[in-house]
């Protein structure tokens, strides 16, 4: 029976072992991701940047178009636009993004407003399907490795809705890339635009630039071909712009949860392995014990039989 | 003025060009244009064609740009070292650019050939399905492209500095 216990937990300690070994080479595999992930949205900013630039300019530009910049006060068709990755393993990365968009569908619905989701990422389809809620659109296989065709594909869903005045706001849930160890899930406008010349708070990331420069120009700029015109040309390319961003952007926070939430279950792993040996030990040692007290037992008992 | 202005062309995943520059000649939607240093502000939308820039070390350099935007600030230095105390930066963004010498000859004629084929080949309306229209018009696209593509890179060797 206590050898039946040593073996047992001899099992377990290697099958502890060997999982250890996969969460560990997860870890490794996500941490060269972030790398990757970071250097992409480094390499992104300049175009995020200057684009931020000439919507702010086309914005100042003149009353152009109230159906694409600022924010309506009373949307009755929403849109939202949940960004999350394919795979699991990456602690709570999917569902805090997946929970605060529930709770946006929610708080819409309280006053009576249409819902839809497009949603980006395997596990969203999962999440909705489960609890029942339509899901509009979804894309899937962009979250490891975005590329500017998959954030065309995912805007060029938008804009047709919007377009055609089948919704009249278009949010995105998403989690910002704030540094590696930092990752927030933010919520914000997509469509219409919102106003750049306004409280630059929302957006978050202002072209440092920017606002000097329309001071001190005085307000005269041209345009080719007039605002109006060029607005309606601009939106949707800004729109791709902003959902390549966000999607660089959740893909380096995926890696860096992925790779937190490895690290912590090598150290589970770990220290399983040291509990479980403890016991091991201590298991084997009572089993010894045991046999030398039936032998001294035995030998005793035969000692007593033969002087008898 | 001599230095020429400050030109960044800029796409989605890449800085391609990031020097001081005395001329760029594109096309927007209203025609082909010039921006030198000093070019009034200006916000256009440029249509996909082929871009020149002349740095201002150095030969001249052709993209292939597939469409994008321009942005040309003029506005009071602020570190007021130009002359005529104006400072011009220029941004060309593009969704699809790349460099002349940089684009795949072979790549770019077997896309043209697949797409002119894929158009060609497509049945007759079937009209009640919307697919083959957005396929046909993404092909279309990439016919587009191969040949913009190929316009750069053939043209190239023929340009002596």
């Amino acid at each position: 029976m206590a050898g039946g216990t040593e073996r047992a937990l001899r099992r377990r300690i290697r099958s502890v072992q060997s999982t250890k070994k996969i969460t560990r080479a997860f870890e490794l595999i996500a941490a060269s991701q972030i790398v990757r992930a970071q250097n992409r949205i480094a390499a992104n900013r300049p175009f995020r940047q200057g684009m931020a630039r000439i919507v702010l300019e086309a914005a100042e530009g003149g009353p152009g178009a109230e159906k694409l910049i600022g924010t309506p006060e009373d949307p009755k068709q929403v849109a939202i636009v949940a960004i999350v990755g394919d795979r699991g393993l990456s602690g709570p990365y999917n569902s805090s993004v997946l929970r605060a968009t529930e709770s946006l569908v929610i708080e819409h619905r309280r006053r009576d407003a249409d819902v839809r989701l497009v949603t980006v990422g395997r596990k969203a389809v999962a999440y909705f399907r489960f609890r029942g809620r339509d899901v509009t659109e979804s894309f899937i296989g962009m979250s490891d490795r975005p590329s500017f065709a998959d954030a065309r594909r995912v805007a060029a869903e938008l804009w047709h809705r919007f377009d055609a005045d089948e919704v009249d706001l278009v949010q995105l849930v998403s989690t910002r890339y704030l540094s590696a160890g930092r990752q927030n899930v933010e919520t914000v406008q997509l469509l219409p635009l919102p106003d750049p010349t306004g409280a630059k708070g929302a957006e978050g990331e202002t072209p440092e630039r920017a606002p000097t420069d329309a001071e001190a120009r005085g307000g005269y700029t041209e345009f080719e071909p007039d605002v109006e015109t060029l607005v309606a040309i601009l939106m949707p390319r800004a729109l791709e712009s902003e959902v390549f961003s966000a999607l660089l952007e959740a893909s380096a926070s995926e890696h860096a949860a992925r790779q937190r939430a490895m690290a912590a279950a090598t150290e589970n792993a770990d220290e399983l392995v040291q509990l479980l040996s403890r016991t091991m030990n201590r298991a084997r040692q009572d089993a010894i014990t045991n046999e030398i007290m039936e032998i001294v037992g035995g030998a005793e008992a035969l000692r007593t039989a033969k002087g008898a | 003025m001599a230095d020429g202005f400050a030109l960044e062309v800029v796409t989605p995943d890449r800085l391609i060009v990031d020097a001081p520059a005395a001329a760029l000649v594109l096309r927007t939607t209203e025609g082909e244009m010039t921006v030198l240093d000093g070019h009034t502000s200006l916000v256009a939308a440029v249509v996909p064609g082929i871009v020149r820039v002349d740095p201002v070390e150095g030969e001249p350099v052709r993209l292939a740009v597939h469409g994008g935007f321009l942005q040309v600030d003029t506005s009071p230095a602020d570190r007021g070292d130009g002359p005529a105390g104006l400072a011009t930066r220029v941004t060309l963004l593009a969704g699809i650019a790349e460099l002349a010498d940089e684009i795949d000859v072979e790549r770019a004629r077997r896309a043209r050939e697949a797409a002119a084929e894929h158009i060609g080949g497509g049945h007759p309306d079937r009209s009640d399905d919307e697919k083959p229209s957005v396929d046909e018009e993404a092909a279309a696209g990439e016919l587009a492209r191969a040949e913009l593509r190929l316009e750069a890179a053939g043209a190239t060797p023929a340009q002596p500095g």
